[in-house]
């Protein structure tokens, strides 16, 4: 199938493109294209007009201030991924990367594409949850901050209006007390995850003080896993305590789809948050 | 026999190909050119009343929008007399050419739109309006079967559009006196062929010389032309069929399809050039497939584990059409045999129509699903007798002293099937020694030491090849001294040139790059059939042969007259005839040719006949049965239920090759489809019959993480019935896949005791099992 005719805008300065965004009727932002071009070519998708966000300043850098990593809303997901400052501070998101899809798709795919596609089993607004991302939004009426949690509304719906644009995310770094984990299970390389679990743990001495753990792909938008964040805090990393936290992981609501019912879904959450938890514990 | 490939040629179109210069049918260009766009079904079973087509025909851009009702003005019939005889069908079911009045699977094509872009006369077909009442459909085969089920079509009695019976011997006595019966139940899935170029034609009437040329994307040339011959009441003169560059057939582009006839027919009634190219979609839902197959049996075995007989039911998806005739299950249901000794055999056989997309045969065709029940059947037997599976295998199949072999079925040509050639045991016994097969038990202790479990398994098969009835070449040379071969073998990728190009320089004593093949246009060669079962090397390449004989023959004799020589005493070598040892003394062939063509009034010299002109119509006397034994090697992560093929070894013998190269990569490719089909394809729909996997995201592919390194070994048991000693191999390495590969499945998860009954196997369907047995296990 071909696109429904749209009508293209490619605007140079920030104020020119909330100007558009705020103008023009039924517009999608366009960054990397990797799944809105095929939605688009389905008719899935039928936009009005497309805004390319590629020539605008400032949405491509990632940097580092005041214990957050900033990362702009058009970094490419390769970039990402080969970035030093991410790997050393918030090497959870490297991980993360290095599953989505193929070095072709990540070339072209951005981080803010992937958080406001909102795929319910993709690897980047995964680790907005685990880490309550801050997600700076900008429009013609002004700039607003929200948490990841507030963000993600439902599977590919974002609580953005319309003439909003996502510029840039904050994630706290993960500082020497802290302990992350992240794994998916995957059909073929460099496919959606069946499931992936994220998990970012706090200690005093052997201790759990700050627990996160989320999942991706179990049907519902990522989100972390409360009642296990419940259980692990102020409790020593034990095998005892990964059995009962994968226990507690294999009874999470979960949605069948096409490819993988419930139940299996659940079974690979409670068998990745084990793996993940028992990597920190031998390595420690 | 001398090899090309490794030691000599590489493929002539791959230069091309590799370059991006290749010309498939959406690469060709004609001036004015329109783009065509089918309106398909939404429904799996519907009457169709009113189409308004007046929204569709206001979009700027549209020149037409066509219903079977508009087509009627250029056509002969309103549906494809397409179909495949077969005699245990009940009735056959021809498709309207575009839907008359009721719509029996989602993707049927109701109308067309004829527009300047593809983009537009999507735009338009949008806006068409169809008056639909929606009708009960038929989704699963053994509800369709039900005396109380809805039917798939309202003109049909029933859903069951053939029944019959396949067998012979006395299996019930065989049962009675059987020491040992195991039972099983299969569903056994396929998918489609899914090549990288979807279908898609391309048809110019020409008003100056009055023919219509149809660039097909297809691997019967001939058979369109027939088709359309028939349909659009043309003769043969006034139709040009021209398959260019295929990108991949694998069997449904055998079939011809109502789109083939409805472009066409348009591109007549409104004389302009039209363009029609399948889409991913659209070959998901309009391309026929494969599905599913329900088998239930039961083997009898003696004490010693040797076959006694087997029995059961197969029940078989046939969609919503009868195009390809029952061959899909048949080869089922023979192909079951294999390379063993069945005394007895009863198979009852039941075609259900479903509102789906038909199916017919995909690489393999049919054979896969016999050649697993047989080889799981042999698993479980040796299992239950507490022998090696190479054991139970070794005690059942034929010796080689007993080939030829007869076996007590027919094949569809009516001739008993029989094995021609070949030695199954020694072939078995040599895959297992490169496997390491004998170590491996102790691989496989240590490995579960550590926690992991690895398997490996095997299957042996043999593959009907080179159907006729017949095959074309001709050899030509004229003054200008190039040698051009024309054939009605069809190419889609396999190298078919190359062999040609091969077969005929061997003979001719030149290289291969200076021969012209043309391939698949029905203006160089009068008569053809094509690509189907494996036969192109057996058929045309043997017809070839025959032709390139004559030819050297007769430059040998006019040469003889010219140079006042014996004929054999002259050699053929670089295009020239030359005296042996004498370079000095010789013709070229161009000079033969230019003799041979004749002066005005002269006569030919020493009572030659005419021209350099040689066309041969190979008729093979029977199919010749490649076969050969595959190994899997798999670790199983029994968290996930995630497979990995870590090994896969061949051991392969399709007789004398022409190209090892070619074959290899045949073999290689077939074993990939192999593991597709047993780990990843699986077309699913609802129960309303929406299909559910119409996408690469949705349908999966292996990708080359989830392919081994695929070791082939060869051996080279040439057929007694054709003078080339050669057999096909295009279809070879899916076959023994599934088999080889559940059987290591089960093996790596032996302790578990786990029975693999369906395909394909998906981690979620393994990893249940898995947890099953573990409960079970569990006190």
């Amino acid at each position: 199938m071909k696109a429904a005719g749209f009508g293209y805008h490619r605007p140079e300065t920030m104020a020119e493109l909330l100007t558009l965004l705020a103008d023009l009727p039924d517009a999608r932002i366009i960054a990397g294209g990797q799944s809105l071009m095929p939605m688009m070519n389905f008719r899935v998708a039928m936009p009005q007009h497309l805004v390319d966000i590629e020539k605008i300043d400032g949405l491509d850098s990632i940097n580092l201030r005041d214990g957050i990593v900033q990362i702009g809303a058009m970094v490419r997901q390769a970039d990402a991924l080969a970035s030093p400052v991410i790997k050393e501070n918030c090497p959870v998101l490297a991980d993360a990367i290095a599953h989505i899809g193929h070095q072709q798709t990540r070339n072209r795919g951005t981080v803010g594409g992937s958080l406001c596609h909102l795929d319910p089993a993709s690897e980047i607004p995964l680790v907005c949850a685990l880490l309550d991302a801050q997600l700076y939004i900008a429009s013609r009426r002004g700039t607003r901050i929200m948490n990841f949690r507030d963000f993600a509304v439902a599977p590919l719906t974002t609580s953005l209006a319309e003439d909003e644009i996502l510029t840039h995310i904050d994630l706290p770094i993960c500082d020497p007390d802290t302990r992350h984990g992240f794994r998916e299970y995957a059909r073929r390389s460099g496919d959606f995850a069946v499931v992936a679990v994220a998990t970012h743990l706090r200690f005093a001495g052997e201790t759990i003080t700050e627990a996160r753990m989320a999942f991706a792909g179990l049907g519902t938008i990522q989100a972390r896993a409360d009642r296990l964040e419940m259980f692990a805090t102020s409790q020593k990393l034990s095998p005892a305590l990964i059995d009962k936290l994968a226990q507690e992981a294999a009874q999470m609501p979960a949605e069948s789809d096409l490819h993988h019912d419930a139940d299996y879904k659940r079974h690979l959450a409670a068998c990745l948050l084990r793996e993940v938890l028992e990597r920190i514990l031998r390595h420690g | 026999m001398q090899h090309a490939g490794k030691t000599g040629h590489a493929r002539l179109e791959d230069e091309r190909l590799l370059r991006g210069q290749g010309r498939f049918v959406d690469d060709l260009d004609v001036p004015d050119l329109l783009h065509v766009v089918f309106l398909r079904s939404a429904y799996a079973h519907a009457r169709i009343g009113k189409i308004d087509k007046s929204a569709a025909e206001k979009i700027v851009g549209v020149h037409a929008v066509l219903t079977l009702a508009d087509l009627k003005e250029v056509l002969t019939c309103e549906r494809l007399p397409a179909a495949t005889p077969a005699s245990a069908i009940h009735f056959h079911v021809d498709p309207c050419i575009l839907v008359k009045d009721e719509a029996c699977y989602v993707g049927e094509p109701i109308a067309m739109v004829v527009a300047d872009t593809r983009a537009i006369a999507e735009d338009a077909a949008a806006l068409i309006e169809i008056d639909a009442e929606i009708l009960p459909a038929v989704t699963e085969i053994r509800a369709g079967l039900s005396p109380d089920s809805p039917r798939t079509r309202l003109d049909q009695p029933d859903n069951c559009v053939a029944r019959w019976t396949i067998g012979y011997g006395d299996c019930e006595s065989a049962f009675a006196k059987a020491a040992h019966k195991i039972s099983a139940s299969f569903e056994l899935h396929k998918g489609g062929a899914i090549p990288m170029e979807g279908r898609g034609l391309l048809a110019r009437p020409d008003p100056l010389d009055g023919v219509l040329t149809v660039w097909d994307s297809t691997q019967m040339p001939h058979r369109v032309k027939r088709v359309l011959v028939t349909t659009l009441g043309l003769n043969e003169n006034q139709i040009r069929v021209i398959a260019p560059d295929v990108g991949g057939g694998f069997g449904p582009k055998g079939p011809v399809y109502a789109e083939e006839v409805a472009v066409s027919a348009a591109a007549l009634l409104l004389q302009k050039p039209l363009k029609w190219i399948e889409d991913r979609y659209e070959n998901f839902i309009s391309t026929n497939q494969e599905r599913d197959q329900y088998w239930d049996v039961e083997g009898a075995f003696d004490a010693d584990g040797r076959l006694l007989g087997i029995r059961g039911t197969l029940l078989h998806d046939h969609g919503a059409c009868t195009p390809s005739g029952i061959q899909l299950p048949q080869n089922s249901t023979t192909n079951l045999i294999g390379p063993y000794i069945l005394p007895t055999y009863k198979l009852d056989v039941s075609l259900c129509l479903t509102n789906k997309t038909p199916t017919t045969s995909t690489r393999g065709a049919g054979r896969p699903q016999g050649t697993f029940v047989m080889e799981r059947l042999l698993d479980r037997m040796a299992a239950k007798l507490g022998i090696g599976r190479d054991e139970i295998r070794r005690r059942n199949l034929i010796p080689a002293d007993a080939l030829p072999y007869v076996t007590q079925v027919l094949t569809r040509d009516g001739l008993p099937m029989t094995y021609d050639s070949g030695d199954y045991p020694e072939c078995q016994r040599r895959a297992l020694e490169a496997a390491g097969w004998h170590d491996f038990l102790a691989r496989q202790k240590a490995a579960r030491e550590k926690g992991r479990w690895i398997g490996l398994g095997l299957s042996n098969y043999v593959e009907g090849t080179g159907r006729g009835p017949f095959e074309t070449a001709s050899l030509r040379i004229g003054p200008s001294g190039k040698i051009l071969v024309a054939s009605g073998a069809a190419s889609q990728g396999q190298g078919t040139s190359t062999m040609l190009a091969h077969i005929a320089a061997k003979v001719l004593g030149v290289r291969p790059e200076v021969i012209d093949v043309t391939c698949g246009d029905t203006h160089a060669i009068a008569m053809g059939l094509g690509a189907y079962a494996s036969r192109q090397t057996v058929t045309a390449g043997n017809a070839l042969h025959a032709a390139s004989l004559e030819i050297a023959q007769k430059i040998k004799q006019t040469a003889a007259h010219l140079l006042e020589v014996s004929a054999d005493d002259l050699e053929l070598r670089d295009s020239f005839v030359q005296v042996k040892g004498v370079a000095s003394m010789k013709k070229s062939f161009g000079e033969i040719a230019k003799t041979l063509s004749g002066n005005a009034g002269f006569a030919l010299p020493g009572g030659m006949k005419p021209g350099l002109f040689a066309a041969v119509d190979f008729e093979p006397p029977a199919i010749t049965y490649t076969n050969g034994t595959h190994l899997a090697e798999v670790e199983v992560d029994i968290r996930t239920g995630h497979i990995k093929i870590t090994r896969y070894v061949i051991v392969h013998d399709c007789g004398n090759m022409i190209n090892p190269q070619i074959v290899e990569g045949q073999v290689l490719g077939g074993v990939v489809h192999g593991i597709s089909a047993t780990l990843f394809e699986w077309i699913r729909h609802d129960a309303q019959g929406q299909p559910l996997t119409v996408s690469l995201a949705d349908y999966l592919l292996p990708t080359a993480h989830d392919v081994p390194r695929i070791e082939i070994h060869h051996m080279e048991s040439p057929t007694p019935l054709n003078p080339l000693g050669v057999k096909g191999a295009a279809e070879s390495g899916t076959i023994g896949a599934p088999a080889a590969i559940v059987s290591a499945i089960e093996d790596a998860l032996a302790p578990l005791k786990i029975e693999i009954n369906q395909l394909p196997v998906t981690p979620q369907r393994l990893q249940k099992l898995i947890r099953k047995a573990q409960a079970g296990g569990s006190p």
